[in-house]
């Protein structure tokens, strides 16, 4: 089992008190698709992702973000089984959604970038330590089904 | 041989120009040596590693940063062939310091984030594709020696 020092939580929960779902969801799913143009596969139905500009108008792409983030706060929230509270997301995402899991880390990447263009200086090593670790966490979590 | 938008190369000249090389390096191999621990095996005789406080006051840390980023600027100032620009700094990285070449990724990923941290909402989704194209043609020139 994964050991969370309390320093640890305490960052996790100040991080994450700090974070808007509703502005930092839809801009890391819109960075995923910008930055990593193959992952637009996942998402024919959106409609247009063409381009930079329609991506980060795109209303479907908004809303899949905030729903992506909002998982999270289940993270969060139970830190010390973060396994078991994802393992039903997980078969979703194998067994319905096909989603590669390599695609998570660019995700958690997206998100560690978005955070610390918010935070600044305030995203500091440590910050980024313990946000690396969660974040690794929540990735090993939702690929458990997938073998 | 790589292609650069005009929008690319100016937003790297323009990243570059706006960093501190004699900070901003320092800081990004800090970060590496705090969030990424084995990595401290690299530099034995840089003195006190021990802790995060320790590692980002560190000067012979602060140094090498510096040396890294000007390795860095060589990129920046080739661009249209950064391969060939590398290929002694791929065999010294290769033959000499043995550095396993996975290390290269985890430093640009810290480095993408001292940037992000840096320029907060200027780091838009675009600017941040064109960072990671350029730091991922550097990394994959400094793997060309190794095999």
């Amino acid at each position: 089992m994964v050991e969370w020092s309390d320093n640890e939580r305490a960052i996790i929960a100040d991080v994450w008190s700090k974070i808007d779902v509703g502005e930092i969801g839809p801009q890391t799913l819109a960075r995923v698709l910008i930055v990593y143009p193959w992952t637009r596969r996942y998402f024919g139905a959106f409609g247009e992702l063409s381009s930079v500009a329609v991506v980060l108008a795109n209303r479907k792409v908004a809303t899949h973000g905030r729903v992506v983030l909002n998982a999270l706060d289940v993270a969060v929230r139970d830190l010390d089984n973060i396994k078991s509270a994802y393992s039903h997301l997980s078969s979703l995402h194998r067994y319905q959604l096909h989603v590669d899991p390599a695609n998570f880390r660019l995700l958690a990447d997206c998100l560690t970038i978005v955070i610390a263009t918010k935070f600044g200086a305030a995203f500091s090593s440590d910050v980024q330590s313990t946000w690396h670790k969660f974040m690794a966490v929540v990735i090993a979590a939702l690929g458990s089904r997938y073998f | 041989m790589v292609e650069w938008t005009e929008f690319e190369r100016s937003t790297i000249q323009s990243i570059f120009s706006k960093l501190d090389y004699d900070v901003a390096g320092g800081k990004a191999l800090a970060r590496c040596l705090v969030v990424y621990p084995w990595t401290q095996r690299y530099f034995g005789n840089f003195g006190n590693l021990y802790n995060a406080a320790a590692i980002m006051g560190n000067p012979k840390v602060a140094a090498h940063g510096k040396v890294v980023l000007q390795g860095l600027d060589r990129a920046v100032k080739n661009m249209d062939n950064i391969k060939a620009a590398y290929k002694e700094l791929s065999v010294l990285h290769s033959e000499k310091l043995n550095v396993d070449p996975d290390n290269f990724k985890l430093l640009a990923d810290c480095l993408t984030i001292v940037v992000a941290a840096q320029m907060g909402a200027a780091f838009t989704a675009e600017v941040q594709a064109a960072f990671q194209k350029f730091l991922a043609v550097a990394v994959s020139s400094l793997c060309r020696q190794y095999y």
